[in-house]
C-alpha cells in the first residue's frame, strides 16, 4: 500500500530509471530525497528521520490527550496501557532523533551499489507508510473515545503498541543494515 | 442510584466497539490514495480537454479566415487570367504579325537585289553582294527572334491552359507556408540525431550535434578536437517568396544565387564539410535549379528543396552531395516506402508481375536501395509476399508476390 507499492513498482524498472522514479516518489514526502548522490545522502537520511520523528510526535500527542481523558474518569487500567504505548512511541522518537551512524560507508563512499540504495529506499518507504497508519489509528482511537465506543479500547491500544514495536524493529533493521555495510 | 456504572462516564462509556483501528487506518489511507490518483487523472483529462477545445477553436478560426481569403483570391486569379488572355496574347499576336511582315519585306528586298545583280557590272556586283550578305544576317536575326517568340507563346499557352483551380492549387496561404516549414524543419530535426561519416575525411562522428534554430533558419554542427573545429555543418535557410494579399505562389528566382555564392565564399575550417539547404515552399525557377545542379565545391554541397513539389535539386554528379541528400529530402522514409509500395502493387496487379528484384527496382524507379529494401520488408510484414535473399541462392534480394 501507499509508498511501498509505488516504490516496488518503480524499482522494478531498469536500474538508473528506477532510482530516479523512486526518488521522485519519495521526494513528495521528503523534498530533495536522494541517496544516489554522495553529498546529499547524509542530509537525506537526516530529513527522513526528522519527518518520521514528527509523525511519532503526532501519535504521542493523540495518545496523551486520550490518557488525560482516562485520568479524568479515573480509569487506572486504561491509563497503564496508554502509558505503555506512549513510552514505546517515545523510545522510537528518541531512536529516530539520536541515531548515530554517520560513519557508515553508505554516507562516505562515492559509489554505492544499486542494491544498497534500493534497500534504503524500501526501508524508508515502509517506515513512512507504517508511521502514517499509526497516526491515523491513534486518531481513530481518539474519535472512538469521543463517541463513547470504548468496549475494545484496551485491545486497540495494545494493537497500537504492537504496531509501534514493529516500526521500532523495522528502524533497527535499517540501522543494522547501515552498520553491516561497514 | 444508577445501576450502570458507565452512565456516569462522559467518554469511556463502552457503548460499542471502536473496531480494529490499524486495519481501518490502512483502509482509509488506501482510499485516500485512490482518491488522489483519481483527482490527478481528472486534472490531466481536464487539461487535455482544454487543449483540444483550444485547438479546435483555433482550427475553426483558421478555416473561416482561409475560406474568406481563398474566395477573394480565386476571384482575383480569375480576373488576372482574363486580363492576361486579352491583353498579353493580343500583344504577342500583334508582335508576331509585325515580325512576319518584316521577314516578308526582307525576303522581297533580297529577291529584288538578286534580280538587279544579274544585269550589272562586276564591281557593282561585289558591292551588291556585300549588301546582300548584311541583308541575310538581318534576316537570320529576325528568324531567331521569331523562334524565341514562338517559345514564349507556347509557355504562355501552357499557363493559359491551366484552369483556375490548378492555379489556385499552386498558391499557398501564409498559414500553409508556415505549416510546410514547420513540418520540414521537424523532419530534418528528427534526422539530425544520429551520427554520420564525414564525406570529406571519412571519419565517423557520433551524434553530438549543436543546434541553433530560429527566424526560418536551422544550423546543426558537429565539432571535433581540442580546438573544437567544425567537422560537419548543415545550414537550412527557409526562403519564401513575397506574399500577395496573404498568398505565396511565386517561384524563387536567380536572386537566391547571392545567398549561395555568399555561403561558398565564407571561410571554413580545414576538412570541414558544409551543406547549404535552401528551402522554398513554392519551388525554384529553371535557371536556379540548373545552376544548383551543376554546382561543385570541394567542401560544400548545395541543395534546393521544393516543399510543395516535394523535390530536392542538387548536383548528382558530385559524390559527396549525392550521398548526403537523404538527410534533407522533403519526403520522409515512410512516405517514400509507401510510394514505392503503391507502385509495386500497381505493377503486380496490372502487369501480373510475380517477383521484384531489388537492383532492378532501384534502376527502374530511381529510388535509393535502402528504400526498396525497406519496402520489401514492409510488404512482407503485411503479408503481401515473401523475401528471398542471397543466402537462399538469389542473385539479389527478391520479393516474391504472394509467395511463402
Amino acid at each position: 500500500m501507499g509508498l511501498v507499492s509505488g516504490i516496488k513498482k518503480a524499482l522494478s524498472d531498469s536500474k538508473n530509471k528506477s532510482v530516479d522514479k523512486a526518488n521522485d516518489i519519495m521526494g513528495r514526502v521528503v523534498p530533495g530525497y536522494n541517496y544516489h548522490k554522495r553529498e546529499v545522502r547524509l542530509s537525506t537520511d537526516a530529513s527522513v528521520r526528522d519527518k518520521l520523528s514528527r509523525e511519532t510526535a503526532k501519535s504521542r500527542r493523540l495518545l496523551k490527550e486520550i490518557g488525560e481523558l482516562a485520568y479524568k474518569e479515573g480509569l487506572r487500567e486504561e491509563i497503564e496501557h496508554i502509558k505503555d504505548a506512549t513510552s514505546t512511541l517515545e523510545m522510537l522518537g528518541m531512536e529516530l532523533d539520536t541515531a548515530e551512524y554517520g560513519n557508515s560507508p553508505f554516507f562516505k563512499e562515492e559509489g554505492v551499489g544499486f542494491n544498497d540504495v534500493r534497500s534504503m529506499i524500501e526501508f524508508d518507504a515502509s517506515l513512512f507508510d507504517g508511521m502514517e497508519v499509526l497516526t491515523e489509528a491513534c486518531d481513530l482511537l481518539y474519535k472512538g473515545v469521543l463517541d463513547g465506543k470504548t468496549s475494545d479500547f484496551i485491545l486497540q491500544v495494545r494493537k497500537i503498541k504492537k504496531n509501534t514495536d514493529n516500526l521500532r524493529n523495522r528502524f533497527m533493521d535499517r540501522r543494522d543494515f547501515l552498520l553491516r555495510l561497514s | 442510584m444508577d445501576s450502570n456504572p458507565n452512565s456516569r462516564k462522559k467518554f469511556f462509556r463502552g457503548e460499542g466497539e471502536i473496531g480494529d483501528v490499524i486495519s481501518q487506518a490502512k483502509n482509509l489511507l488506501a482510499e485516500s490514495e485512490g482518491l488522489s490518483l483519481d483527482l490527478q487523472k481528472l486534472s490531466e483529462t481536464t487539461v487535455e480537454f482544454a487543449t483540444l477545445v483550444e485547438e479546435a477553436k483555433y482550427k475553426i478560426g483558421i478555416r473561416e479566415r482561409l475560406g474568406q481569403n481563398v474566395d477573394a483570391f480565386k476571384k482575383k486569379i480569375g480576373d488576372l487570367t482574363a486580363t492576361w488572355k486579352e491583353t498579353r496574347k493580343a500583344e504577342l499576336t500583334k508582335k508576331e504579325a509585325e515580325i512576319l511582315e518584316r521577314a516578308d519585306a526582307l525576303e522581297r528586298e533580297r529577291a529584288d537585289f538578286e534580280g538587279r545583280m544579274e544585269g550589272v557590272e562586276e564591281e557593282q556586283r561585289q558591292k551588291l553582294s556585300s549588301e546582300l550578305e548584311s541583308l541575310r544576317v538581318v534576316q537570320e536575326q529576325v528568324q531567331s527572334e521569331l523562334g524565341e517568340l514562338s517559345a514564349t507563346k507556347a509557355t504562355i499557352e501552357d499557363i493559359l491552359s491551366e484552369s483556375e483551380d490548378e492555379v489556385r492549387d499552386k498558391t499557398l496561404s501564409v498559414e500553409e507556408v508556415e505549416f510546410l516549414k514547420v513540418n520540414y524543419f521537424n523532419l530534418v530535426h528528427s534526422r539530425i540525431k544520429q551520427g554520420l561519416k564525414s564525406p570529406i575525411t571519412g571519419e565517423h562522428h557520433y551524434g553530438n550535434w549543436e543546434m541553433k534554430e530560429g527566424d526560418g533558419r536551422l544550423s546543426a554542427t558537429i565539432k571535433t578536437g581540442v580546438k573544437r573545429r567544425v567537422a560537419i555543418r548543415f545550414d537550412l535557410r527557409f526562403i519564401p517568396s513575397e506574399d500577395v494579399d496573404g498568398f505565396i505562389y511565386k517561384k524563387i528566382g536567380l536572386d537566391s544565387l547571392e545567398e549561395i555564392t555568399g555561403y561558398l565564399a565564407d571561410k571554413k575550417d580545414k576538412d570541414a564539410y558544409h551543406a547549404l539547404i535552401l528551402v522554398s515552399p513554392t519551388g525554384w525557377t529553371n535557371g536556379v535549379s540548373q545552376r544548383a545542379a551543376a554546382l561543385f565545391d570541394n567542401q560544400t554541397s548545395v541543395y534546393l528543396v521544393d516543399l510543395m513539389g516535394r523535390t530536392i535539386t542538387f548536383n548528382n554528379g558530385d559524390k559527396k552531395t549525392a550521398e548526403m541528400q537523404e538527410w534533407f529530402s522533403p519526403v520522409s522514409l515512410e512516405e517514400e516506402v509507401n510510394e514505392v509500395k503503391a507502385r509495386l502493387q500497381k505493377e503486380a496487379a496490372e502487369e501480373r508481375t510475380s517477383q521484384f528484384r531489388a537492383d532492378k527496382v532501384v534502376s527502374q524507379y530511381g529510388v535509393p536501395r535502402k528504400i526498396v529494401v525497406a519496402t520489401f520488408k514492409a510488404m512482407e510484414k503485411e503479408g503481401s509476399g515473401s523475401i528471398i535473399d542471397r543466402s537462399e541462392g538469389a542473385k539479389d534480394l527478391i520479393f516474391l508476390v504472394g509467395g511463402e
